[in-house]
């Protein structure tokens, strides 16, 4: 979804890896301050969490901090549903995860 | 326009009003203590033994490392006592839970204290259908996202009431140029995905 969204929207091509590293350039608009920013509120990172805050508000204004900590626990949410039940990996899955440098558990496959 | 922080308003009172309530195959005060088991582990704290050994492992499971599960994992559930409906209606409370809890922190609120048991007695209804497919606990249909807990009824239409106020409703996701609260769809999704590569999910 999120290839297909930056495509949609006429955006350079984004580069998926910061997603797997957590640094890097994705071209989506204050990227980094939003990956700094899931990464506090995901990992429950209360020393992080104001600093990254801070930056994200600083470049975005305060709502989009909002929805993006929404976003963060509705994607915990669907995490934990979809791995606890064992749905499978759609074939679209896997050229995504050698983009991203990771593998697939082969129990997903 | 609503602010987030009433659209989480909204979904907390709602989904706090459900999880009282006697489910399908667990009481309120069961739905509340396998909360209370999930938010346990969740912060790293012992187990309170208040259910069987398979529901509070896989309460604690669903919370902390679903990636871990395998179907082994399940079928050692089953075997010590947890009827897969029962673990669906698990999986649907606990990743509930877990949603508003992570929203919570984000926005910088304290964690909601767990509501008040409604007495009464589960409904044990089995929607027509529901049958392993292509995953690993029944499904009615293909085990995908919207219907990953349909073996619950009740439990696939909390998450899906969870989901549009705090991400985008099914109708929304259609709309890749949707802007939500100034958040554009390409951010929406940055953040989707890196939640999904710390919490070591595939989907």
């Amino acid at each position: 979804m999120l290839r297909a969204s930056v495509e949609n929207a006429g955006g350079a091509p984004v580069d998926l890896r910061p997603v797997a590293t957590g640094c890097g350039e994705t071209r989506v608009a204050h990227g980094a301050e939003l990956i700094a920013f899931t990464d506090a509120v995901v990992l429950g990172d209360l020393e992080e969490l104001s600093d990254a805050r801070a930056e994200l508000e600083s470049a975005t204004g305060g709502d989009v901090a909002d929805r993006a900590a929404m976003v963060a626990g509705n994607f915990s949410m669907m995490n934990r549903a979809l791995d606890a039940i064992g749905a499978p990996i759609g074939s679209g899955g896997t050229a995504i995860a050698t983009e991203l440098g990771v593998e697939i558990p082969v129990h997903l496959l | 326009m609503s602010s987030p922080s009433d659209e989480y308003e909204g979904a907390l009172r709602q989904q706090w009003r459900r999880l009282a309530q006697p489910g399908t195959w667990w009481t309120g005060a069961e739905r509340i203590a396998i909360a209370a088991e999930a938010r346990l582990a969740t912060k790293g704290l012992p187990a309170t033994g208040s259910h069987s050994f398979a529901a509070t492992d896989a309460a604690r499971t669903v919370a902390t490392n679903a990636a871990a599960i395998r179907p082994e994992t399940i079928a050692a559930w089953v075997h010590g006592g947890l009827d897969p409906f029962s673990y669906v209606e698990i999986v649907g409370l606990v990743s509930i839970v877990t949603a508003l809890d992570v929203a919570a922190f984000g926005l910088g609120r304290a964690e909601e204290p767990l509501p008040q048991a409604v007495p009464g007695e589960p409904s044990r209804r089995i929607p027509a259908g529901a049958e392993v497919s292509d995953g690993w606990v029944p499904t009615v249909g293909p085990a995908w996202a919207p219907e990953s807990l349909s073996a619950v009824t009740d439990e696939r239409d909390a998450m899906s009431d969870t989901h549009g106020p705090l991400y985008l409703t099914m109708e929304q996701m259609f709309d890749l140029q949707i802007t939500r609260n100034g958040m554009t769809r390409p951010q929406m999704e940055l953040v989707a995905a890196r939640t999904s590569m710390l919490n070591d999910c595939f989907y």
